[in-house]
């Protein structure tokens, strides 16, 4: 496809963009705490950076690799430039008030969120990448431009930093709300 | 320690704690307790069920491109640029031409050069002729040129000056054009004493 770029550029680019863009507006939005407008902007944004940038792929790596290794170096960025963190929910439920059932466990994915929007960009971009894009290890060791041991490691710390935001829950309750395995 | 980060990290995404042997639990509980164990299990599990609403993605904006002169320079380039062109001037600069001023002690010395000056140029022709063949013209063979000149110094301080070139020019045609005449031809000849008239005298 960015072979046939070279001739047929905006074709190309509009058939690229309808393929990939819904996947990576909603990397942006994880990445970027949900800030949907700026989200957009990133899209539209990406793909002229792919317009400009076509002569820099490599055909023998997966597209979408070398399209998401953009948008974390965009979000890589915003980060550096704004700062993107948001503040720790003040009111964190207890857990005397939290019972096993549904509600807890909603607040404990609100406070989940919480925890990975407070993560650094490193511990960040693999967290998301892992488990709410569901990719590789290879695959992010690929877009991240970094080893195998290096994301496994940055994906250890960043599970146990957004433990740290969920101490008050209690971890007996993982077997009956969240199977794993 | 890196390697027993990595080894943590594929049981935390294989393997829940009561699965673990006692040997893995003890190099588990090495590291992290058990509660933190489960915790960290229990993010990733849950970080999957987390939901992002995702909008439909706006339509792609491809800009129209803009003609090569509406196009922004940044301003690096017209740095360079000035730069450049800033160095060619001095290092192609051409030294006669600068305007300067050089003060010297000894008088000047001003000179009028001596040119010839023309008075009749003489062309002349050779003409041969090869006997026992017909040529459908002459042959001309050489073209010699003469040309009579007269220098004049105009440098020499006389009192008089002598040389106006002129009244020379004017005489040197006039001696050229002048015919002698035979003293038979000479009817000025009349005007001179006869040689008797010495021998009366005597």
């Amino acid at each position: 496809m960015v072979q046939i770029m070279d001739h047929h550029s905006h074709v190309a680019l509009v058939e690229l963009h309808a393929r990939y863009s819904k996947k990576l507006l909603g990397y942006f939005i994880k990445m970027l705490n949900r800030d949907v407008d700026l989200a957009q902007d990133f899209v539209q944004e990406l793909f002229l950076k792919v317009m400009e940038k076509k002569h820099l792929f490599d055909p023998e790596k997966k597209f979408y690799s070398w399209v998401f290794a953009i948008a974390s170096n965009m979000c890589k960025t915003a980060y550096r430039h704004h700062g993107k963190t948001v503040q720790l929910h003040p009111d964190l439920p207890q857990q005397s008030t939290l019972g096993e059932n549904e509600h807890e466990k909603k607040l404990f994915l609100q406070a989940l969120e919480r925890g990975i929007e407070q993560l650094e960009y490193y511990h960040k971009t693999v967290f998301v990448l892992r488990y709410l894009e569901h990719f590789s290890l290879n695959e992010i060791a690929e877009i991240t431009e970094s080893s195998l041991g290096t994301v496994k490691s940055r994906l250890f710390y960043a599970t146990k930093k957004i433990t740290e935001h969920l101490k008050d829950f209690d971890p007996s309750f993982e077997t009956h709300l969240f199977k794993l395995n | 320690m890196e390697e027993h980060i990595e080894r943590l990290f594929d049981l935390l995404e294989t393997k829940s704690f009561d699965t673990l042997s006692a040997e893995v639990k003890s190099f588990v509980l090495s590291h992290i307790t058990e509660a933190e164990y489960l915790t960290q299990r229990k993010v990733i599990s849950a970080a999957t069920e987390l939901d992002y609403e995702v909008p439909e993605p706006l339509p792609m904006a491809i800009p129209a491109r803009q003609p090569f002169l509406k196009k922004a320079i940044p301003l690096y380039q017209v740095l360079i640029g000035a730069a450049c062109l800033l160095m060619s001037i001095v290092l192609f600069r051409d030294d006669h031409s600068k305007i300067g001023f050089d003060l010297i002690d000894e008088p000047i010395a001003f000179s009028v050069a001596q040119t010839p000056q023309v008075i009749q140029v003489v062309h002349d022709t050779v003409i041969e002729r090869i006997p026992g063949v017909q040529l459908p013209g002459r042959v001309i063979r050489d073209t010699l040129t003469v040309v009579q000149t007269v220098f004049t110094n105009r440098n020499e301080s006389r009192m008089l000056d002598a040389t106006v070139p002129s009244l020379t020019v004017d005489l040197n045609r006039a001696l050229l054009e002048s015919k002698s005449l035979s003293a038979k031809e000479d009817n000025s000849i009349g005007l001179l004493p006869k040689m008797s008239d010495f021998g009366a005298m005597k």
